[in-house]
């Protein structure tokens, strides 16, 4: 039987603890969640504070810090409830280019197909919404269709 | 007359198809002429035997519908729309149902399409207005009424579980 251990893979292990070491890997730890958690609660007030304000572009602007942070992966289900809660912010305030805005912009952080199903759904909402129900249907469809293959 | 056209006639002759004069001559011309008399009393008991024989050689009621059964099996394939080929009112009639009824099935399956999606998407309404509220409530730890939620708007801002109303004991402890 060969030896698992290699030269290649010794080398490689070698870079990963250098790398551990000198903090360039993106390893989140509890700590770093809380204080990411932290910083998109203040960030979040931002964001109303701006929407309350009806500066809703620069609200828009804000938003994306929160999706764009260093969150780990498990945390999508709360990005995912609070891109939600700002859409409904837009929507209330009779906004909902923005609301759309919002979400295409920061779509692209969610990977799992629960997330995509629910994007779509919400955008199907906001255009049934505007009263753009063809289009809401095609969201509705699409996200029927991820449901059922998924 | 010559032997040759004697022979040719003698079919006629027998069967009194011949006009008198040209059967006289045929007869005059056998009563001289050994072979051809010959040749006439060949026929004449063909034709005896024919007559006689007739019923005997006619083919049997079974053979006959083995034959009928064999000519309908190698009907040409395409024979089914001769039927409507030969009745223009009646392929009229049908591709007009035909039509009528891949329609009506069409336009059902649409509607049963369009009732999902109203479905799905009534559903999702009734969801999200769940979830919204949800946000704006606060249920205690024993899960028993609901209190405005302080922190609902930011889902970010951790609730602690509060046991026995004492904010430094843990769950479990």
């Amino acid at each position: 039987m060969r030896s698992s251990i290699t030269p290649r893979r010794c080398a490689v292990l070698l870079v990963a603890l250098f790398l551990l070491s000198a903090g360039m890997l993106p390893v989140v730890s509890r700590d770093d969640l809380g204080r990411t958690r932290s910083l998109a609660e203040t960030q979040h007030e931002i964001v109303m504070l701006l929407i309350k304000q009806k500066e809703y572009r620069k609200a828009v602007s804000e938003a994306d810090k929160i999706f764009s942070m260093d969150w780990p992966e498990d945390q999508e289900p709360l990005l995912l409830s609070e891109l939600r809660l700002l859409s409904d912010q837009f929507l209330r305030q009779g906004q909902a280019s923005f609301s759309l805005q919002l979400i295409e912009r920061n779509a692209k952080y969610f990977r799992t197909p629960e997330s995509r199903i629910a994007i779509l759904k919400e955008k199907g909402y906001i255009h049934k919404c505007i009263g753009q129900d063809d289009k809401a249907m095609e969201y509705f469809r699409e996200a029927m269709r991820l449901e059922k293959t998924d | 007359m010559e032997c040759k056209r004697c022979i040719e006639e003698l079919t006629a002759f027998l069967d009194h198809e011949l006009k008198p004069d040209l059967a006289k001559q045929v007869y005059s011309h056998v009563s001289r002429c050994a072979s051809c008399a010959a040749e006439l009393r060949s026929l004449k008991e063909a034709g005896d035997f024919l007559t006689v024989h007739s019923r005997e050689l006619e083919p049997r009621t079974q053979s006959w519908n083995l034959i009928r059964a064999r000519i309908s099996a190698e009907q040409p394939a395409g024979s089914g729309f001769g039927f409507f080929l030969n009745r223009p009112r009646i392929a009229i009639a049908t591709v007009a149902l035909l039509t009528a009824a891949f329609s009506l099935g069409y336009f059902q399956y649409q509607e049963n399409q369009r009732e999902i999606l109203e479905e799905y998407i009534s559903r999702y309404e009734q969801d999200r207005e769940r979830q919204r509220k949800s946000r704006t409530i606060f249920w205690d730890t024993q899960g028993v009424s609901g209190i405005e939620n302080p922190y609902a708007n930011n889902p970010f801002i951790e609730i602690k579980a509060v046991v026995d109303g004492n904010p430094f004991r843990s769950e479990g402890r």
